[in-house]
Formats: C-alpha cells, sequence, structure tokens
C-alpha cells in the first residue's frame, strides 16, 4: 500500500515536471542557465604613447561587470578578451584579426586614434565582425562595421571652432598631431573658420608622442593668436601645456581650445606647476590653471543623477583620484548599447542585425540619452567647458538636445570629402592607404 | 436481483478513478492553458510593439526625408542663390524695397514646387547668419524679424538657428509651442553656405499637426488604441503630451505628468527607456503600454490599448478551457459512475449470492449480463452453488442416516456404561482392599527388616560368646577329650564363625534398606579403581583379568557402590571355570534414561532357570564345600541396585559365562 502510493506521488511528481518544461517561460530560464558565454574583445593600446587609455577599459569592464551582473545577455555572461595595440596601426590590426579569428570574439571594444580605427575597419569589415569605437574623431567615415559612439566632427570639433570664434575671438593658431587625424580635423576647422571670417595665424604640427614644442611655442608667441586650437593627441598633450606655461604663455592670456585635453592632463598641469613653483602665491597658480578649453560629450562635472552614480562607481572601483573622461563615457556607454541590441536582437550578432535593431535602442548614459542614428554615429549632447582656477572644467556652453552626428560636414558633398581624405590618407598614413583602397567608396 | 448503488467499494474505486482521470487531464489542461496564455500574452504584448515599432519607424522615416530634403535644399543652387540675393537686397535696398518685394514673389513662385513635392511642409525661412528672417513662405510680417533679438529668446527657433549656427549641420527644432503663432511647432534647418563663407540657415517648418495627425492615425490598433508622444518640460521630471489623446483631446500642451507620482509610460519614454508593460493610464483603465523614445524630436511615444480590449482573447481563451474543463469533468464523472458499477455491480451480485448461501440459501444462480471474465466467474460460480446445493442435499441425507444409527448405538452405550459403572465399584473395592493389603505388607516387611537387624545385631553377642568359648575349649581340651569330641568341638567352631559370617551378611543387608539415602557425585572409575585394589591379593592369585569401558560419574551412594562392584567382581572371580584364568569385562552404555552396566565373565555360568533364584538371600546353588560363601552377595547387589531406582538381571550360558546386567539412573 505504501509503495504504491509512492509510485503515484512520483508519477504525479513527473508529470508536473514535464509540464513544467511544457511551460516555455520556465523551460527559458531553466536553459539559459546552461548557456555558454559570449566572448567579447577589448582592443586599445596599453603601452606607446596612447596609453592613456588604460582607464578606457576600465570603464569597458566595469560595463561587462554591470551586464553581466544583471543577468548578461540572455543569459549569456560576457567573458572579455583584452589585447595591447600598442599605439601601432599594424599591431591593431595582428591583434583584431587575432581576436576574430583565435579568440572568436563577437565584438571589439576598442581603437584610439584614426589610423588604429582605419586598420581594424579592414579586419571587422573582411570578417563582418563589429568594432565598437568610443572616441570622438575627425569623421568622414561611416562603415557597416563600426558603431561610433564618439563625437563625428558636428559634436565636437565644430561647435569647439564656432564657439571660439563667437566668444574667444577670430585669430586662430592651429596645432595638432602629425598624422591622419589632426590634418583631416584642422582641415575641417579651417573650413569652418573660413567660412566664418576667421583667421588662420599659423598651421603645426608634432609628431605622435613628441615633446618638443618650442619652435610651435615661439610661432605663437610670435603671432600672438586670439585662440590656440590643438588637435594634438595622446599624452604629448600634457607636455604641450607643460611648455606652454613654462615658456611664458599664460593660458588666461591666450586661452587653448583643445580637442583632446581631459580633466587628467588637467590635474597633470597642476601638479606640474606646485613642483615647479612651490613657493607661489595661490593666484599665481590659479592664472595658469585657467584658460584651457575642452569640447567633449561628457564631462566628469556633468550634473545629473546618472552621472552621479557613474562617477561614484568607477571612483569606488579605482580611486577617488580616478579622472573620468568622455571616451570613458563612451566606452562605457558603448558596451551597454551593444548589449542591448544584442538582446534585441535574440543574441544574433551580424552587425547587420544588430544595426537594425540599433535605432530602437537607447541609453540613459551619464551625458543624458544615447541614441544611434541611420549612419550609426551616436546622437549625442555636446558640452564646452573652461578650465577653472582648481583644474576643473566649468562648463560654459551646452546643447540642448543630443546632436545629430553627420559624419560628413554639410559644407561640402560627400563625395568631395572622400577624395580629400584619400590624399590626406596618402600624404600621412601610408600603412593605412591600401586599406582605404582596398574597401572603396563607402556604402550608403 | 435488485442492488444498491452505493456501497463501501463504489467511492473507493469511484473517486480513485475519478482522481485519476481528472488530474492528469487538469494539470494538461492547465499547463496547455498557460502556455497558450503566454504565448497569447506574447503575441499580443508583441502586436503592440510592432505597432510602436513600425510608427516610430514610419515616423523616423517621415523625420529623416524632411532632414535629408532639407540638407539637399541647403546645397542646392536655388536656396544658396535666394540667400546670396536676399542678403544683397536686404543689405543695398532694404525689407520694405521693391526690389525686395519682386525678389520675395519670385521665390514664392519658385519655392512653391517644394511644397508640392513634400505636403507637409509647413513654411520655408531663410535666416541671414545673423539671425533675422530674410523670407517667410507664408508670412510677410515675419520678415525682417531678428530671431536673435529678446523677442525671440526662447522660441524654439532661435534655438534651432543657434544649435545650426554652432553645429553647422541640419537640425531639427524641439516640438513645443511656437511662440510667434501660439501653435505647436517644429522646425528643420541646415546650413547654407555659398562664396566661402556661411550666408545663414535654411529653415523649413513642418505641418503643426503632423505628430498629432500621427498620433491619431489609429489604423490597425483596437478601439482602446492611442497613440501619445511627451516631452520633459523645464520643470525637472514633468513630462508634457504634445499632441491630443484619444480620450482626451485637449490634452496637447496641457496634460502634465509628473514622474514623482505613480511613474507613467510617457515618463518613461522621455526618459530614454524602451519597455512594455501593464499600467494605469490618466483615465484610471488598466491598460497594456509600450513605450520607447524617439529620438530625432527628444519625444516620449507611448502606444498603449486597454487590457480590457487587448486581453480579451486571453479572457475567451479561459472561459473555453473552463467550459471545456467542465464538460470534461461531466463526461468523466459518468463514465467513472458507469465503470464503477459495471466492476461493483456483479461484486455485489456475488456478495449477495455468496450471503444466501450463508444463509443456506444452496444452489442460488447469479444473473450475468457481461460477456467477459465476470461472465465466465459467475458460471463458474454458479456452478460451485450448484454443487455445494448437491452435496448439502447427499450431506443432509447421511446426517439422517447416521443420527438413527447414533441413536440405536447410544442405547447400546447406555447400558454398557451400566455394566462399567459396575465394574468401577468392583475395581475401587479391589484397590482398597489392595491398599490395606499393601499396608499390611509394608509393615510386616518392616518388621522383617527390624527383626533382621534386630536378630543379627542382637544374635552377635551371644555368637561372640559362643565363639569364645569354643575356641577356649579347642584351645584347652585339645586331645584331652576324646577325639570324637576334638571333632566336635571343630564342628562348633565352624558353625560358628559360618554363624558370625551369616550375621555379618545378614546385618549389612538390613542395613542397605536402612541407610539414609545420602547420595552424592561419585566416579564409579573411580570405585573400580578401589575394588581393584581391595581385590588385588585374589585377583594376582587366581590371575584374573578386568577390562572395562569408561565408567560415568553419578550421583550416587559410593558405599553402596563399592559393595555392588566388590560382590559382582568377586562372584565373577569365585565362580571360576577350573583351569581357566578368570576374564571380566565390565562395560556401560547409555539408554533413554539409564546406564546399563554389564559385567561379563567366562566363569561356570548359571543353569537355565536359576536365573531369578540367585538374587534371592541366602540362596546358594552349590554346596559350600564346592565354593564358600554365605548367599547373601546378590541380595545385597539387588537391594542396592532397586534402591537406587535401577534394576538387575542376569544372562548366563552353562560352561561359557555370566553376564550380570544393571541399570543405575542417570539422575
Amino acid at each position: 500500500m505504501h509503495s504504491k502510493r509512492w509510485v503515484v506521488i512520483l508519477v504525479l511528481g513527473l508529470v508536473f515536471f514535464l509540464g513544467l518544461l511544457i511551460h516555455t517561460p520556465i523551460k527559458k530560464r531553466l536553459f539559459s542557465a546552461f548557456k555558454p558565454p559570449v566572448k567579447v574583445g577589448i582592443l586599445h593600446s596599453l603601452s606607446g604613447p596612447m596609453a592613456i587609455n588604460n582607464s578606457i577599459v576600465s570603464a569597458e569592464l566595469m560595463a561587462i561587470d554591470e551586464i553581466n551582473q544583471s543577468g548578461g545577455i540572455l543569459g549569456a555572461k560576457l567573458i572579455p578578451i583584452i589585447r595591447d595595440g600598442g599605439s601601432e596601426p599594424a599591431k591593431f590590426q595582428s591583434e583584431a584579426e587575432r581576436l576574430i579569428t583565435e579568440e572568436k570574439v563577437q565584438v571589439i571594444f576598442g581603437c584610439w586614434t584614426s589610423s588604429s580605427r582605419k586598420a581594424v575597419k579592414s579586419v571587422v569589415e573582411k570578417y563582418n565582425n563589429l568594432l565598437i569605437y568610443p572616441v570622438q574623431y575627425e569623421g568622414l567615415e561611416e562603415s557597416p562595421n563600426i558603431i561610433y559612439l564618439g563625437a563625428a566632427p558636428n559634436q565636437q570639433l565644430i561647435p569647439a571652432v564656432t564657439w571660439s570664434m563667437d566668444n574667444l575671438g577670430k585669430r586662430f593658431f592651429l596645432i595638432g598631431s602629425d598624422y591622419l587625424y589632426a590634418h583631416v580635423a584642422n582641415e575641417i576647422a579651417k573650413s569652418v573658420i573660413g567660412y566664418k571670417g576667421g583667421k588662420i595665424l599659423g598651421e603645426a604640427y608634432v609628431p605622435l608622442g613628441g615633446r618638443d614644442f618650442r619652435e610651435i611655442i615661439r610661432k605663437i608667441k610670435q603671432s600672438r593668436p586670439d585662440v590656440i586650437f590643438n588637435t594634438i593627441i595622446g599624452d604629448s598633450n600634457s607636455d604641450l601645456i607643460e611648455a606652454l606655461h613654462d615658456q611664458g604663455i599664460n593660458t588666461s592670456k591666450i586661452p587653448i581650445f583643445s580637442l583632446h585635453i581631459t580633466e587628467s592632463e588637467i590635474t597633470r598641469l597642476k601638479q606640474h606647476l606646485y613642483s615647479k613653483h612651490p613657493n607661489q602665491q595661490n593666484h599665481f597658480l590659479n592664472e595658469h590653471l585657467t584658460g584651457i578649453y575642452a569640447c567633449w560629450n561628457y564631462f566628469q562635472s556633468i550634473d545629473n543623477p546618472r552621472n552621479q552614480v557613474f562617477v561614484k562607481k568607477l571612483q569606488q572601483k579605482y580611486g577617488r583620484e580616478f579622472d573620468i573622461t568622455d571616451a570613458m563615457e563612451a566606452a562605457y556607454s558603448g558596451v551597454h548599447i551593444w548589449a542591448r541590441a544584442m538582446i534585441e536582437t535574440k543574441g544574433i550578432n551580424t552587425p547587420k542585425e544588430i544595426c537594425n535593431v540599433l535605432p530602437h535602442i537607447s541609453f540613459s548614459a551619464p551625458e543624458g540619452i544615447i541614441t544611434i542614428a541611420d549612419n550609426q554615429h551616436a546622437r549625442k549632447m555636446v558640452y564646452i567647458a573652461k578650465s577653472n582656477a582648481k583644474g576643473d572644467f566649468d562648463i560654459v556652453w551646452h546643447s540642448k538636445v543630443p546632436i545629430e552626428p553627420a559624419p560628413y560636414p554639410v559644407f561640402r558633398r560627400q563625395s568631395e570629402w572622400e577624395t580629400f581624405l584619400q590624399k590626406q590618407v596618402v600624404q600621412y598614413d601610408l600603412p593605412d592607404q591600401k586599406i582605404i583602397q582596398k574597401t572603396g567608396p563607402l556604402p550608403k | 436481483m435488485k442492488l444498491p448503488v452505493r456501497t463501501k467499494l463504489f467511492p473507493k474505486i469511484f473517486w480513485r478513478f475519478i482522481l485519476a482521470a481528472i488530474l492528469p487531464l487538469a494539470m494538461y489542461e492547465l499547463l496547455t492553458y498557460y502556455n497558450f496564455y503566454s504565448e497569447i500574452r506574447n503575441n499580443i504584448q508583441n502586436a503592440l510593439i510592432a505597432t510602436s515599432e513600425g510608427r516610430a519607424e514610419a515616423l523616423k522615416i517621415n523625420l529623416n526625408s524632411f532632414k535629408n530634403y532639407t540638407t539637399e535644399k541647403s546645397n542646392s543652387q536655388a536656396p544658396r542663390a535666394a540667400f546670396e540675393a536676399f542678403n544683397a537686397a536686404y543689405q543695398n535696398y532694404g525689407l520694405k524695397s521693391d526690389r525686395y518685394q519682386q525678389l520675395t514673389e519670385k521665390y514664392r513662385l519658385s519655392f512653391q514646387r517644394y511644397f508640392d513635392a513634400m505636403p507637409d511642409l509647413h513654411n520655408m525661412l531663410i535666416i541671414s547668419k545673423a539671425g533675422i528672417i530674410l523670407f517667410s513662405m507664408r508670412d510677410d510680417n515675419e520678415m525682417g524679424l531678428n530671431i536673435v533679438s529678446t523677442d525671440f529668446q526662447g522660441s524654439i527657433l532661435t534655438d534651432l538657428f543657434k544649435s545650426v549656427s554652432m553645429t553647422l549641420s541640419t537640425s531639427f527644432s524641439e516640438f513645443d509651442i511656437y511662440t510667434q503663432t501660439g501653435q505647436p511647432g517644429l522646425f528643420i534647418g541646415a546650413p547654407v553656405f555659398e562664396h566661402n563663407t556661411i550666408q545663414g540657415v535654411l529653415v523649413f517648418q513642418l505641418n503643426p499637426d503632423l505628430l498629432a495627425s500621427f498620433a491619431q492615425n489609429y489604423y490597425g490598433l483596437p478601439s482602446t488604441g492611442d497613440i501619445s508622444f511627451g516631452k520633459l518640460t523645464s520643470v525637472s521630471d514633468e513630462v508634457m503630451f504634445v499632441v491630443p489623446l484619444r480620450f482626451d483631446s485637449a490634452a496637447a500642451f496641457t496634460r502634465k505628468v509628473r514622474g514623482n507620482q505613480v511613474p507613467r509610460p510617457i515618463w518613461h519614454a522621455v526618459h530614454g527607456e524602451t519597455g512594455i508593460g501593464i499600467t494605469m493610464d490618466e483615465r484610471q483603465n488598466e491598460t497594456l503600454a509600450r513605450w520607447q523614445l524617439i529620438p530625432q524630436l527628444n519625444l516620449g511615444m507611448v502606444v498603449k490599448v486597454d487590457t480590457q480590449e487587448a486581453f480579451r482573447p486571453i479572457r475567451n481563451l479561459r472561459n473555453m478551457t473552463l467550459i471545456l474543463g467542465v464538460l470534461m469533468i461531466g463526461v468523466i464523472i459518468v463514465i467513472a459512475r458507469s465503470l464503477t458499477t459495471s466492476i461493483t455491480q456483479p461484486i455485489l451480485a456475488f456478495k449477495e449470492a455468496s450471503e444466501r448461501i450463508k444463509h443456506g440459501d444452496y444452489g442460488i444462480q447469479v444473473e450475468v449480463t457481461e460477456t467477459n471474465e465476470i461472465r465466465d466467474m459467475a458460471h463458474a460460480f454458479n456452478a460451485m452453488s450448484r454443487q455445494l446445493s448437491d452435496f448439502h442435499q447427499q450431506f443432509e441425507r447421511r446426517i439422517a442416516e447416521k443420527t438413527q444409527e447414533l441413536a440405536i448405538t447410544l442405547q447400546e452405550s447406555e447400558e454398557t456404561k451400566k455394566a462399567i459403572l459396575n465394574l468401577m465399584d468392583d475395581v475401587e473395592r479391589t484397590n482398597h482392599e489392595l491398599q490395606t493389603l499393601n499396608r499390611g505388607l509394608l509393615s510386616a516387611n518392616e518388621d522383617l527388616s527390624n527383626f533382621a537387624y534386630v536378630a543379627s545385631h542382637d544374635l552377635q553377642e551371644p555368637l561372640r560368646t559362643i565363639t569364645s568359648f569354643s575356641q577356649i575349649i579347642a584351645e584347652d581340651y585339645k586331645g584331652k577329650l576324646s577325639q570324637e569330641a576334638d571333632e566336635y568341638i571343630t564342628f562348633i567352631i565352624d558353625a560358628t564363625s559360618r554363624m558370625k559370617a551369616l550375621i555379618v551378611d545378614l546385618l549389612q543387608f538390613s542395613r542397605i534398606g536402612r541407610d539414609p539415602k545420602v547420595h552424592t557425585e561419585v566416579s564409579l572409575e573411580k570405585v573400580l579403581e578401589t575394588v581393584e585394589q581391595d581385590l588385588c591379593i585374589l585377583i594376582a592369585q587366581e590371575k584374573a583379568t578386568i577390562t572395562h569401558t569408561p565408567l560415568p560419574n553419578l550421583l550416587v551412594n559410593q558405599n553402596q557402590m563399592f559393595q555392588l562392584f566388590q560382590n559382582l567382581i568377586s562372584n565373577a572371580i569365585k565362580y571360576r571355570k577350573p583351569n581357566h584364568d578368570p576374564v571380566i569385562q565390565i562395560n556401560v552404555e547409555p539408554e533413554a534414561e539409564n546406564w546399563h552396566f554389564s559385567i561379563s565373565d567366562n566363569g561356570i555360568g548359571i543353569p537355565e532357570g536359576a536365573e531369578k533364584r540367585i538374587f534371592t538371600i541366602f540362596q546358594r546353588l552349590h554346596t559350600r564345600q564346592q565354593y564358600s560363601g554365605t548367599g547373601i552377595g546378590l541380595a545385597v547387589c539387588k537391594k542396592i541396585v532397586e534402591n537406587h531406582n535401577g534394576r538387575i538381571w542376569v544372562t548366563s550360558q552353562l560352561e561359557v559365562g555370566s553376564i550380570f546386567h544393571f541399570t543405575l539412573p542417570k539422575k
């Protein structure tokens, strides 16, 4: 009798269990526990002159962490594979290829510098993989295999120029790193300055990672511009603003508008000034700290609850002195946006599928709501800030709403821009020449 | 035969059947319901999502087409020429000049084709880089106004102008009340460049009702379906509807939702969230809502439908499932009833029939309409019942016969009983007599025993006197009297010594019965050993051989055992055949309750018929001259053995040997 009862209970239990299996939502939850993880590549310069983007990796890892903690992508955990691009386009290219072919990553978050992006672009296009690029750039590019989280020219470069002309003066001295990005950016800047009736007093370039600014500063001193417009990238920027100070250019008198200076360069300048003039009055230091302008889509000082949480979280993880930059915020948001798109496509990760759902993805980022436009560039808020005496940035202007990205500035046709770019590529970034030629005219 | 339907068996089978049938069915139905439920729910949600995405996509395409159109026109020849012409005319001749009027007329005609191509364009403005409206397609009064002046400050057009000037890219204005007209306004602006200089901003105003007409296109939506758009206001956390709602046509730019109250879908939407869920709407109706952001315009869009309507298929499914369930349960009950009855009915019939048989109604037949094993069983039962009935009848007959026989026997036995009673009376009487006799015998026996003791004891004294004096006479008067007298004296002494031996033996014999029964654990091995020692001279003299099997330990009187063994062994040696050395074998065999001892010899044997006589006191088979002895030894042996509740007897063959057997109880 007893054993019979057990059989009945067993059968009922079995029926119940099978029922649960038929019941789809529970089944889904049950099976999602056994989902294989999703590998994602992180490819930045961890060595060389562009090694300052270590912190971008931190932001990307934090986003991956957050995604994993909230259940991953439909139950699949993300596993980051980190590689060093070594500030060399060729190394970026080979590492990207290895990430895709050997590690079988679903996506690559990375690159900083347009040369490295263009190197990786050929790889992701070849393997139909996806690159999420987190840094502002010169524009003139649209790849179906890249999502651009950084600013297009009309989201940083152009507002920086127009704002400078309206607020600082019309006489410009352009300096930049001697490679593709700065030349293209300065070309656009020169056009805008021209259109708005401004004047270019001089134009000078330093090699990537260059430290010697004496000649340039001499020229600047000679021409006495209203604005120094700076498109130097990487750690040379710290040397530049230190050199400006050391050689007697006070930025509160001749402001410098830099497209790549972040909170961390200001902090370094501050330390430099204090170490060099330990006995100076405060107002001296203060004077030398002000007058550095930057235009970004994100500043650490942005006052909104979302950003406060973001800053707190990063600083809890990496320390209170950790400076949080635009690229970090874009990189962080890029990971989240990609993850949301993956959830939307139910885990199908062809760039086509991802890009099909991107218009429906919005992410409440620290800078504001980020959405992706049809040209795979992000709609972004634009903030212009000026360094204050404490060495922080004060926001002096910001757009009312996120700005529609326009990678090709409207004052020239796309085909004109492409012809121009090709020339620039040939001139400044020989290694990338064949990549551009191979991909040919861009889609759309 | 009529049977009650309700029995103890009925509910037991019935409910189990119901349980076995309904439980899996209910489970199956429940699961199916839930699967369908989630499926339908998913479908409903997906339909809503599809609608929402479709509308958003259509709106996006619409807006993009305006944006591209604006960008394209800002780069086209005609507007660029117009910008240059208006700028020049404004600076050179002024707004009120005829030239300017002519220019306006000319371009109104020229630009009319834009409005023909894009019906949703509402107005077209040419704004100089300084912010002066140089040309308005619709309104002459607007021309000449400076939109960056204080009058316009904060208008959406001013913001658009600034944004375009700043980013030099095509931009949308906010969708808001345009302060100049008091109507909702939406503008798109693009910078215009000509001759390497920025000329100004080309602005298209879109139809103010564009979004409302988008929202109010309920095609493909259920009757409670609604599409709404909202935007964040300058007050933090406040969301304003920017289009009429289906159930509130005056909602546009009047109805607000605060986020710090219950978060509404529209609130989620403007905060860049995408989702679907059930919420209460402004009518306090439960609605299924899908919310998402329209990023180009920074508007939240909500598509919703009352759950009452949306989930109607689910309600229908539930009702259908319920009805089906109830029907099924009904069918199951009917089946269970008929099935149970088909099992219990025959059982009850059998039970009833058995009861009847129990009460003597043999031969009863069970009626069965079934055509299965139950029918076979019924046939078997009926056959059994018939047999039982036959048997019963036979049995009755037999009993009647036997009863008669018994009556006769009874009568006979009555007489026998009387005879037996008489017999028993006789037996009792005899018994009584026997008891009396026995008592007499016992008393006589005791007297005899006492007499033997007293006699032997008391006879010793005079005998000793006689012996003493006869010996004195023999010593003192030997040879002094006649030869005859000496001979006589010798006879006397002989007789007295024999008498003495007789008396000693007699005393010994009588003592056996008088000895207190002191039984101790005695090793018969040791007893035999002691006896052999005592008789060692005799054994040596006669060259006797004694062998024996291992002897047991027994609870017995030790002295008597000595006597027993000594008497039997010495007898065996004494009655030897001349010229044959005595060989004595002592054997012990266990029996059920006794030890069986046998002492065999190769002596002269005992003649047939004398086997019992030899155990009688003073009985001798031989003359004293042949074999000495008093003739009391075997009597003593018998008495000892019987004193131990044993038995003694002898088997013998003359001239071959004798075997003396005796038994002693194991306990």
